[in-house]
């Protein structure tokens, strides 16, 4: 099966900080692939990198074909909007805007009206057992809620892949096993590929695959290559 | 769509939003509201001098005028004189003209030159002239009141003014008059006189140093609450939003505050402007409505130009700050300024002491062309020297301080000089202001009483210029004292014992222009004649009549006019108007150190509200904010201290005035400014507990 995302030779630095020094890594449509690995080897810049959130130094980043990495940047906004999704430990859900807007938000931003947006938005409020909630602020929600409302705002606009960076980071074990399966049950139901980011081995066990990555680089592939 | 978001995202975020807005929209309301009125106050003035500058006309055609010359208005000419006068101690203006052919230049608020015989008075000058006697003010205008002056030629309602015509014979040769083409004097009226060019430069001094807090205190309103839209602008542009779009809905949150302080602070300025035109009484009269204006093109700049500059602002930086996942990512630690920053100063006061000796060699009009790049190299310079100081600052908290809070602190301002000199600028710009005017305002202390020319009760004094004896015989009466001089710059002729009849003197002479008369004296040319009176108005009255025809061109005083020599009267209302703009200042700068002080702790409650979860206690974090704050705000306006001085060391000189040093007081006023300013901003610091808590800023 041909790769939808494939990041090539990817390097990164923060000034004299070396994150990613020629990483390497492809995920297939639908896969689920984990990227585990020490705190600081580098495995949130290359999900950044290969989402086209940061631009690598060197190297490439192609989607469906396309090479991504040099796009400019309305482009790349588009792609976040329309064939991505994200979730990262915090949700980044807007403060002031309440969860239904907050999940209808990439919907609103390509330019639906919000009444299409809303309904759209409270399908998977009901999906992710959310219902009642609709009406509050981020902050009245605890933490599962809030990631569970970044999961729907990640799959509202039915991405075909959803980059998770950390989503189960500030979940006790039992809330985190629940994120995840709504996360992989979802992927799986819309055929959306997912990459996620942890250094919780329980979390990675959900995926199809498992890339090690150390210093910077891609050491080992456990799971189906 | 994008545009509703944002509205929504301003207006649906819940009480801190609102709070945000509401707080914005004041800021610029207040901030605005004092920049219209400013910017009122100097059109006021600058349209009152417009409308009366016609009567400089002789001087600006006068031959011995080495300033401007106004362009020719018309084919013809006219021979012109206008003459201070006094009615019991009011001030007037009796102005004599005669057109030289059929068309002459006409001063505004005629439709055409008075004619011999005729006379043309403002409407209070009609009024009086109806309330006076005849022989005590009628007959110094010879002729019959004809045209009345319109406001256009008219500095207020109340200016007593009046044009008599002559013929060309009658004022061929007297002393002073001149051969205009034109009354529109406008810009070299400004220039005429020592004091005018004072004027100039303290218009240009007090605009830079008025205008700065106003735009310090509008960009700090705006920029409370910075941080979070931020954050939140990131969280938004990661879920795909361009940056085209967070920049619209961060322009619609500012802009919808803007809009709103923007429309209120024109409202504002509508009424008070309103209030002022109908009760503001300065220097004799009221100000003409439209004098009372911003000019419409102004007026536009400002309420139009504000919201987009403060739009502008959001826009620009959002594009410089791409989107992060886990917040607006910052280019990068700025590098520390380094000493080239001194570089603007250092020219600015090399060019404000190179002005003056210039003067010769360039003349008048490069070395004022140099001192205003000086100002400008001034304002500059310091905006660049700041963050410096402020790093300056934070050495200093390192070097002194042993526990935590100092530490944090030092490292803080160390960390971010910019943002440092950004929380306190305001204060700086007060202070410098303060020690602009305190400084400006010692140079132009009156001098002492010895040195006025006081007439005793009843004694009226008439300056003739330089007449026969022949010329003013009527006014020789026997107790009338005669001063008479050889030439025009020869001492003043006139008996020790005589003079102390009229006025208060010491005998023999202590002053240097007097001495004892020659032998010769009799055949001299009389200079002044003092007329004792019985004291009476109408007495006075009479002399000033008689006077008047004999030698139009005469000064005429008596102990009931305010004597202005030298324009001390000018630097007495100077005095005044500066104790009203120290307090604009003051009023601005604690606005703006409020705004400043909650923008600087909302921006920090993250980081501050981290460090108090990590067991740093409320009381050491009230010492690093203190500390940042109080140590930048004294180092940095200290030198502001010394910035004001140099401004107001190159207005001096500008002006050709002898440099003195400020007072003891100027230094107090300004130390206790920064006192002031360093305890309001300790009232801030119980907003750090609330500011603070961690599960306020949970999901932030």
């Amino acid at each position: 099966m041909t790769e939808l995302l494939t990041g090539r030779d990817l390097y990164k630095s923060f000034g004299l900080t070396e994150a990613l020094r020629g990483a390497c890594i492809g995920v297939r449509s639908g896969e689920i692939v984990a990227v585990m690995g020490p705190s600081g080897c580098g495995k949130s810049t290359l999900l950044h990198c290969l989402a086209g959130i940061l631009r690598p130094d060197a190297g490439e980043v192609h989607f469906a074909g396309q090479r991504i990495d040099h796009l400019p940047d309305l482009q790349r906004a588009r792609l976040r909007r329309t064939t991505f999704g994200f979730v990262f430990q915090f949700g980044q859900l807007v403060p002031e805007l309440p969860v239904i807007e907050n999940i209808a938000l990439p919907l609103r931003l390509a330019g639906q009206n919000r009444r299409t947006a809303v309904a759209a938005a409270d399908a998977w409020l009901h999906r992710l057992d959310l219902d009642g909630l609709g009406a509050r602020l981020p902050g009245e929600l605890s933490g599962g809620q809030g990631q569970r409302v970044a999961l729907a705002r990640a799959l509202v606009a039915n991405p075909r892949i959803v980059f998770a960076d950390e989503p189960t980071g500030s979940l006790d074990s039992f809330a985190a096993d629940q994120m995840m399966e709504l996360l992989v049950d979802a992927a799986r139901v819309q055929g959306t590929s997912v990459i996620v980011v942890t250094h919780e081995a329980r979390v990675a066990a959900h995926a199809d695959r498992t890339v090690l990555i150390r210093d910077g680089v891609h050491e080992l592939q456990v799971g189906a290559a | 769509m994008i545009a509703r978001l944002g509205l929504r995202l301003a207006l649906s975020g819940g009480r801190e939003a609102l709070l945000r807005l509401a707080f914005t929209a004041v800021g610029v309301w207040v901030g605005l509201t004092l920049l219209l009125l400013a910017l009122t106050a100097v059109a006021a003035a600058h349209g009152r001098g417009e409308r009366s500058d016609w009567q400089d006309a002789a001087y600006a055609f006068s031959p011995d005028s080495e300033n401007w010359v106004p362009p020719a208005e018309s084919a013809d000419g006219a021979l012109f004189l206008a003459v201070s006068d006094y009615h019991d101690g009011a001030p007037m203006t009796r102005a004599y003209v005669a057109a030289l052919g059929d068309d002459p230049p006409v001063p505004p608020g005629l439709d055409r030159l008075p004619g011999p015989g005729e006379v043309a008075a403002s409407p209070a000058m009609r009024r009086l002239l109806e309330s006076t006697p005849d022989d005590q003010l009628d007959d110094r205008f010879p002729g019959q009141v004809t045209m009345t002056i319109g406001p256009a030629g008219l500095a207020h309602e109340n200016e007593l003014v009046a044009l008599i015509g002559r013929t060309p014979d009658q004022l061929n040769g007297v002393r002073s008059v001149s051969e205009v083409r034109a009354f529109d004097t406008k810009f070299g009226g400004l220039g005429l006189l020592g004091i005018a060019s004072f004027q100039q430069a303290l218009l240009l001094f007090g605009a830079v140093l008025l205008l700065a807090p106003v735009v310090i205190v509008i960009f700090m309103a705006t920029r409370v609450g910075w941080s979070q839209r931020e954050r939140r602008l990131a969280a938004i542009r990661l879920v795909g939003a361009s940056r085209l779009q967070t920049v619209v809905i961060a322009g619609v949150e500012t802009g919808l505050a803007v809009v709103a302080g923007g429309a209120t602070a024109w409202a504002t300025y509508e009424v008070i402007r309103r209030i002022a035109a109908e009760n503001l009484s300065f220097q004799g009269g009221r100000f003409w409505p439209e004098d009372l204006a911003v000019p419409p093109w102004a007026l536009v700049l400002i309420l139009a130009g504000t919201p987009v500059l403060v739009m502008l602002t959001p826009a620009m930086s959002l594009y410089r700050q791409p989107a992060n996942p886990l917040s607006v990512s910052r280019p990068g630690r700025r590098p520390a300024p380094g000493i080239w920053i001194t570089l603007p100063l250092i020219a600015a006061t090399a060019g404000t002491l190179a002005a003056k000796p210039l003067e010769d060699l360039l003349g008048s009009e490069m070395s004022g062309f140099i001192t205003q790049l000086a100002v400008a190299g001034y304002v500059l310079g310091f905006v660049l020297i700041g963050p410096w100081l402020c790093m300056v600052a934070g050495k200093a908290i390192a070097r002194f301080s042993r526990g935590v809070p100092g530490v944090i602190a030092a490292h803080r301002v160390a960390a971010d000089p910019y943002a440092s000199f950004r929380a306190v600028s305001i204060v700086v710009v007060a202070v410098s202001t303060l020690t602009f005017l305190g400084s400006i305002a010692g140079q132009l202390d009156p001098p002492d009483d010895a040195s006025y020319v006081r007439l005793k009760p009843g004694v009226v004094v008439v300056h003739t210029g330089a007449v026969p004896e022949s010329r003013i015989a009527p006014l020789l009466s026997p107790h009338a004292v005669v001063v008479r001089a050889r030439g025009e710059f020869g001492f003043l002729e006139v008996p020790c014992a005589e003079l102390s009849r009229v006025r208060y003197m010491s005998c023999p002479h202590t002053e240097s222009s007097l001495t004892e008369p020659e032998p010769d004296s009799a055949t001299l040319s009389v200079r002044q004649v003092f007329i004792p009176t019985d004291g009476s108005l109408a007495a006075e009255n009479r002399v000033r009549v008689q006077a008047a025809n004999l030698v139009p061109n005469a000064i005429v005083n008596s102990d009931r006019d305010p004597v202005d020599h030298n324009g001390y009267g000018f630097f007495a209302d100077f005095g005044r108007l500066a104790h009203i703009a120290s307090l604009f200042v003051l009023l601005l700068a604690t606005i703006g150190l409020t705004a400043g002080m909650t923008g600087s702790l909302l921006e920090r409650r993250r980081p501050f509200a981290l460090l108090r979860a990590s067991g740093v206690r409320l009381g050491e974090l009230r010492q690093i904010v203190f500390l940042e704050t109080a140590a930048t705000m004294v180092v940095t306006s200290a030198v502001g201290v010394g910035f004001g001085m140099l401004l107001a060391y190159a207005a001096t000189r500008r002006a050709g005035l002898i440099w003195t040093w400020p007072d003891l007081e100027v230094y107090a006023y300004a130390g206790g400014a920064v006192l002031a300013a360093v305890l309001l901003s300790t009232l801030a610091l119980p907003l750090l507990d609330a500011a603070t808590r961690f599960d306020t800023i949970r999901y932030e």
